[in-house]
């Protein structure tokens, strides 16, 4: 069973290396997503600040 | 010893759960609309790889480019790029569904089911229309997507270029220079 699950992820994988050596739009489409995780985390960070302050 | 009482004593708020759950949001939505984004792509084969990747590829930039230009925008365009992706993305395998579903389904059939008679090419003409359909969604909607976001570009720019104007003809007024 772990070894159908590894190479089932394996499959996966590779399947996932073909696609973006093959289209280059998918290429885009993941290089975009992860700009888009940024945005979302810079976001995040400027909105909320951790408090750090001096108590002596 | 005497680092520890060297050491500044500080009060810190640690992360509390909605911060986790804010930046897990973060992380997820984006991730999501990639996941179902490359399960469509890769579910129709070449109708994916040939016009659905570019044409989804189109929305990505088209909401990145105006999330760069307009950061006071940039959470609204971020979180409209995001829903568009999926709801493009579920609307052409739900269509690609529907055509699955009719695809074995002949004159007689209908003719059945509707208790009516309809002309011999009726079961051919619905799968073509479910065709049409799927062609004008995956090719209207991320035209209809870009074309909204160059429209908010536009707006800004001429909101700016007013206030500039305003603001210049306000100091003129008020300076008398």
């Amino acid at each position: 069973m772990i070894q159908s699950f590894k190479a089932y992820n394996e499959n996966a994988f590779n399947n996932l290396i073909f696609l973006i050596g093959s289209n280059l739009s998918i290429l885009l489409i993941m290089l975009c997503a992860a700009a888009f995780v940024f945005l979302y985390l810079k976001e995040e960070v400027t909105m909320s600040v951790q408090e750090e302050q001096n108590i002596v | 010893m005497k680092r520890k009482q060297n050491e500044r004593i500080t009060y810190k708020e640690c992360m509390t759960r909605q911060d986790i759950s804010k930046y897990a949001k973060a992380i997820g939505f984006p991730l999501v609309a990639f996941a179902v984004n490359i399960w469509t792509i890769t579910n129709f084969r070449a109708f994916g790889t040939e016009l659905i990747a570019p044409l989804s590829a189109a929305i990505w930039v088209a909401g990145l480019v105006t999330g760069l230009i307009l950061p006071s925008h940039r959470r609204t365009t971020l979180n409209e790029t995001v829903i568009a992706l999926v709801g493009y993305s579920v609307v052409l395998m739900g269509l690609r569904y529907a055509l699955q579903l009719i695809s074995g389904v002949s004159t007689e059939m209908l003719i059945a089911s509707y208790g009516q008679i309809i002309s011999l090419t009726g079961g051919s003409a619905v799968q073509g229309y479910i065709q049409n359909i799927l062609w004008i969604s995956a090719i209207m909607v991320p035209i209809g997507f870009i074309g909204m976001q160059a429209k908010k570009l536009v707006q800004f720019r001429r909101l700016m270029a007013k206030n500039k104007a305003l603001d210049r003809i306000r100091s003129i007024r008020e300076t008398n220079r």
